[in-house]
């Protein structure tokens, strides 16, 4: 069986099936009302999530009528008398939400039947979807039973609690029949290091509960029962991970130097507070990129004040002192949010984006930037501006935060000092570094972004694939102007792309003087060991030869020998 | 308050996908939304209160605005009516 690889790695253990039961819709008294309303929430938002993501997918495509009566049921879901009076038989009878759920969906259509009506009359459909899609929501809740041994977990998707709670010691590899790259459930994995594939269809119905599996997610395959030879391959991969491990032991704590002696930080990229206790296992120095766009998926209003408080106030305390740096909402491009109705764009990545959203949308902006701000008065938080092209772009922002500042003043809340930064990431951004210098705490290099807009090279085409490459000598020379701007100005330069995890390119960004790297989990002690064999003389030389080549293929075979 | 006898124009009357633009526009105002009907009130701020109100195509119904907004909230609605609802 084959699937898309989300996470590498092998891993070989019994399946644990995670199968989605037909709900049970009998009544049965609860003792805690509280708890069961609270469930009944939990389904509706992920009712609401998901009919929003198919209402934008509908209108972008041919099909608007069909996202109004899908919004119809949206609706349904915020009624007094749908989901009011369900909530009311919940309360009022000391029921399970099954039984209410499917109690007064039967009622409504029995009422809707009885009009005079044949176009109301058919709504009963609605009725019965909407019905559906919640007792599903509410059966997905269900918490599964934790097994108490390692095993891969086999399901159509995982929450990323679940992840969570079969936990490192117990969660070897996950398969998914659906699941996407950038689902927090992958993101998840990946950042606990968690061998995933996803797309495999038809796999929960090939494998049984317990039945030994062998994840192979180097090559994307799921092999059953998996015979001598492949385990012996699984074997050989795993002792050659341990001693790769054993090797870097000594690089999961500490502070980073080059060997000459010159300090640098080792940081990570997160999406959410689930990650902290990995960055402290793997020794990571702070957060260098908070994503902030997960806060804003799978809800149908956005994040409030309070909310975006509670996570990067969580963040702060479990760092600890290490230092977090949170990127304002970075949403378009291929990260839709339905609510904040960014109409459908030709061309996303070039559109309507990030800070050129935020700054229009201060209803939106500002309660993000009134939680930074009072989240730094519990520990060293800044903020960074995603998507910057133009200086003015950064004035008002600078302008918005001064103002929040004040309204927190104002209402006597606690706030902090927060430097303000920006990612480069648009050759325009690049290309002005000096000038942004001036008006800017510290630099972020994205290189994701900034390679393939520099390139005009999409990321995902894979006919353009070789031009979309870190070891591009314009690339190298963009990057390396952008830190001696930043050096000649006095700032902090980082880098937070992949670029800055490969291994390869780690003495570039040495002798280019880069002060910090922000990379995946579980790659921080190799990019600290990787450091710390770098001679930063010797790399400024090594920058000045690879500056001067004219194709990808030199660089790669001057830093590749370097190695 | 404002009362506006509004007649509805589409050929099929109230239904789900008319029910969730009145919703929608209703639930835009601070002020409450009614559609009086046989001595009873249905919330237009609510799905459910507009199927239930149930008008059929040339049917004059009477809609209450009360609040802070009712002038903006009845002249919305009334052009969503005047509209057809954006059908024929």
């Amino acid at each position: 069986m084959k699937g898309t690889v989300a996470v590498g790695g092998m891993a070989l253990s019994p399946a644990c099936l995670f199968l989605e039961g037909q709900a049970d819709i009998s009544a049965r008294h609860v003792e805690d009302t509280g708890e069961e309303l609270r469930r009944l929430r939990t389904a509706s938002a992920l009712c609401a999530g998901e009919l929003s993501a198919l209402i934008e997918e509908l209108r972008r495509g041919t099909a608007p009528d069909q996202a109004e009566i899908l919004d119809f049921q949206l609706l349904l879901l915020e009624d007094d008398n749908y989901m009011g009076r369900i909530a009311g038989i919940v309360q009022g009878e000391g029921v399970n939400c099954e039984y209410a759920v499917a109690c007064h969906s039967r009622l409504y259509r029995e009422e809707l039947a009885a009009l005079d009506n044949p176009y109301l009359n058919e709504r009963v459909a609605d009725i019965s979807d909407i019905e559906q899609r919640l007792l599903r929501a509410l059966s997905r809740r269900e918490k599964a039973a934790i097994p108490s041994t390692p095993v891969i977990a086999v399901a159509q998707d995982l929450t990323p609690s679940q992840v969570v709670e079969l936990g490192h010691g117990k969660l070897e590899g996950i398969i998914l029949e659906k699941g996407g790259l950038s689902s927090h459930c992958v993101i998840l994995a990946r950042s606990m290091g968690i061998p995933c594939i996803i797309g495999a269809a038809g796999v929960l119905a090939r494998l049984e509960q317990g039945q030994p599996v062998l994840l192979d997610a180097e090559a994307g395959e799921v092999l059953p029962s998996p015979d001598e030879e492949a385990t012996r391959r699984y074997r050989q991969y795993q002792e050659e991970k341990q001693r790769e491990r054993q090797s870097l032991e000594r690089f999961r704590q500490g502070t980073t130097a080059t060997a000459d002696g010159r300090t640098m930080k080792v940081y990570a990229n997160i999406t959410s507070q689930l990650e902290v206790p990995g960055i402290l296992e793997q020794g990571g120095e702070g957060v260098g990129l908070l994503r902030t766009e997960m806060l804003y998926m799978e809800r149908d209003t956005p994040p409030d004040e309070e909310t975006q408080f509670a996570l990067y106030s969580a963040i702060v305390q479990g760092l600890a002192g290490r230092p977090l740096i949170v990127r304002t909402l970075d949403v378009g491009g291929d990260k839709s949010i339905p609510y904040l109705s960014i109409p459908p764009e030709e061309n996303p990545f070039l559109g309507y984006r990030a800070i050129r959203y935020c700054l229009d949308h201060p209803e939106i902006f500002k309660p993000q930037i009134a939680a930074i701000l009072r989240a730094a008065a519990l520990g060293p938080v800044r903020l960074m501006l995603p998507m910057v092209a133009a200086a003015g772009e950064v004035e008002r922002a600078k302008d918005l935060i001064a103002t929040v500042r004040e309204e927190l003043e104002d209402r006597g809340a606690a706030t902090g000092p927060v430097p303000v930064g920006i990612m480069v990431e648009t050759p325009a951004a690049a290309v002005t570094a000096d000038q942004l210098a001036g008006l800017v705490d510290f630099f972020s290099i994205g290189t994701n972004d900034l390679t393939q807009y520099l390139f005009a090279a999409d990321r995902n085409n894979a006919r353009v694939a070789s031009l979309n490459s870190y070891f591009q000598p314009a690339l190298l020379r963009m990057v390396e102007h952008v830190c001696r701007c930043a050096r000649e100005k006095g700032i902090e330069v980082g880098i937070c792309g992949q670029a800055g995890e490969v291994e390869q390119l780690i003495p570039l960004w040495v002798g280019m003087g880069v002060d910090e790297l922000s990379v995946s989990i579980p790659s921080i002690p190799r990019v600290r060991c990787r450091i710390s064999g770098c001679d930063t003389a010797a790399c400024e030389e090594l920058v000045g030869r690879v500056l001067e080549y004219t194709s990808e293929a030199e660089v790669r075979k001057e830093v590749e020998r370097w190695s | 308050m404002v009362v506006k006898e509004l007649q509805v124009q589409n050929q099929l009357g109230f239904h789900a996908r008319v029910a969730s633009r009145i919703t929608r526009c209703a639930s835009g105002f601070e002020s409450l939304v009614c559609v009086k009907k046989n001595g009873k009130s249905y919330d237009l701020k609510s799905v459910t209160g507009v199927m239930m109100a149930n008008a059929k195509h040339g049917e004059m119904v009477t809609v209450e605005f009360d609040g802070a907004d009712e002038q903006d909230a009845a002249q919305a609605m009334e052009a969503l009516f005047a509209d057809k609802f954006g059908e024929r």
